[in-house]
């Protein structure tokens, strides 16, 4: 049976902040910022760059949204998905 | 069925497509697929189901050779097939009844008999002849080489022409755009040929996307006008009873039997990305890269990166989907432009277009060390496509089954 969580598990974080967060995220050089569902509720992953540390970015984040919990990801590879030579 | 050696089968697979470059009578669009990493799979029209000849790969270094003939005019083929190789494969009768060619024992190839099928009369007069079109369906830019093998993702009505949907970055290109509005379109991709004057025209380009470094997109789509619409089956499963790629490969990959024939519905309102609209956060896909396949909702990416040749690619909007395991991945390459889905209420919704992955280390916020890893699909989701179509001044509709 389909799990109704649409009342408490909205993506909660405003359009507003979404800006601030991507604002902040090109200032650092950071890849991306993912919003999901985690544990206690909604939360932010941020997908790091090569050479960023991760703690110092993640401090960065957390003194400008203290109210938004944040987990940290690094991406080891990431590509589009034509197929060049039959896979075979 | 034949067994042979390497050599052999290699010898064997040359004459097969040099025959079909030939364009034999009574072919309209054959077309030929490579398979296995030795083998030959060779299609006329689907529909009309004229001819099949398949070679390819067994355990170890022996090979079967199998070929089915379902009309007439392909006996041709198989006299001159047996021509071809020598005649080492002998046609004994080519008439109405299930034919058999006979075989013969030449060196170290060990030949069996081969059987030639007639297809069902019942299947046979279908849509005039022309090849199906349908999701999942492997097509690529026939007038500019180089861009890869993408997925058809479903069919819409744009500015009243019948479309078939796909994503730009397989389509134009990316950056340094290569393709160009107007170009063919074909089904399947020369990548997925063995030559590319067997690939079947279905279409020209008529709206892509565009795709620039640096520059944030919310959308990667391109769609193709397509040339008959009688070609296309419409935004369903593709039905077992097509003798094509996709299915063979959507029945190999495990799609439950249920699905089949099931048609997709236009996406719903921005809700559908709120986890609890969809049933237990499943995903499913249909792909030229991997037929079809099962994941989870993530979550949606506010900003994503991909990297092609060390060059980013941002977007905004991106949903993620992570497969059922590590070893089950949501999308593979040539899955791009595949259909994502889910279930509701016994019903199927579209979700949006598979355009990328990414495999991704967490790291653990205590320690600072790497933890687990993981890979995710990038899916655009429909509603951000039509978005961006109706800001560029086309209207657009999920096309109507």
């Amino acid at each position: 049976m389909a799990r109704n969580l649409k009342a408490d598990s909205r993506v909660l974080i405003s359009k507003r902040k979404q800006s601030a967060l991507i604002k902040l995220a090109r200032q650092l050089g950071i890849d991306g910022i993912t919003s999901r569902q985690g544990v206690g509720g909604e939360e932010v992953v941020i997908s790091l760059s090569d050479g960023l540390d991760a703690q110092q970015v993640a401090q960065s984040f957390e003194q400008k949204f203290p109210d938004i919990v944040f987990a940290i990801r690094r991406i080891e590879k990431s590509s589009f998905q034509t197929r060049s030579a039959y896979n075979s | 069925m034949i067994e042979l050696e390497l050599k052999a089968a290699k010898g064997i697979r040359n004459d097969v497509i040099s025959l079909l470059r030939q364009k034999p009578a009574g072919f309209t669009s054959a077309t030929a697929f490579q398979s296995g990493r030795l083998g030959a799979l060779l299609e006329s029209n689907a529909l009309s189901n004229s001819v099949s000849v398949g070679l390819s790969a067994t355990k170890g270094e022996m090979f079967c050779i199998e070929l089915r003939v379902y009309q007439k005019p392909a006996l041709e083929l198989a006299k001159n097939l047996a021509k071809a190789i020598d005649s080492q494969i002998e046609v004994n009768e080519v008439d109405d009844s299930p034919v058999v060619i006979r075989r013969a024992q030449r060196g170290k190839m060990f030949l069996t008999d081969l059987k030639l099928n007639r297809f069902p009369e019942e299947l046979r007069p279908l849509r005039k002849h022309k090849r199906p079109l349908f999701i999942g369906q492997g097509i690529g830019n026939l007038t500019t080489g180089g861009l890869g093998a993408v997925s058809v993702g479903g069919f819409v009505t744009l500015d009243n022409k019948l479309g078939a949907l796909s994503v730009s970055h397989g389509l134009i290109g990316l950056g340094k755009k290569t393709g160009k509005i107007g170009n063919k379109v074909a089904q399947p991709h020369p990548q997925d040929t063995s030559f590319s004057e067997l690939g079947h025209v279905f279409g020209e380009l008529l709206f892509a996307s565009s795709l620039q470094p640096e520059q944030d997109a919310h959308c990667d789509a391109a769609i193709v006008e397509v040339e008959n619409p009688e070609q296309v089956l419409g935004n369903v499963i593709p039905s077992r009873k097509f003798d094509d790629h996709v299915a063979n490969c959507l029945s190999k990959t495990g799609m439950p039997d249920g699905y089949f024939d099931m048609p997709i519905s236009d996406s719903e309102d921005e809700d559908f990305l709120s986890r609890g609209n969809v049933e237990a956060g499943r995903v499913f896909k249909i792909g030229a890269g991997s037929g079809w396949s099962a994941g989870e909702f993530v979550g949606q990416g506010l900003l994503t990166t991909l990297y092609d040749q060390g060059v980013p690619y941002r977007f905004t909007g991106l949903v993620e989907v992570r497969g059922e395991s590590e070893e089950k991945m949501f999308s593979c390459a040539g899955d791009s432009g595949a259909l994502a889905f889910y279930q509701r209420e016994k019903q199927l919704f579209a979700l949006g277009l598979v355009i990328g992955q990414q495999s991704i280390l967490t790291i653990n916020r205590k320690t600072g060390k790497d933890g687990a890893s993981a890979i995710y699909s990038l899916v655009c989701p429909l509603n951000s496509i039509k978005e961006h179509l109706a800001a560029n001044g086309h209207i657009s509709n999920w096309h109507d089954n």
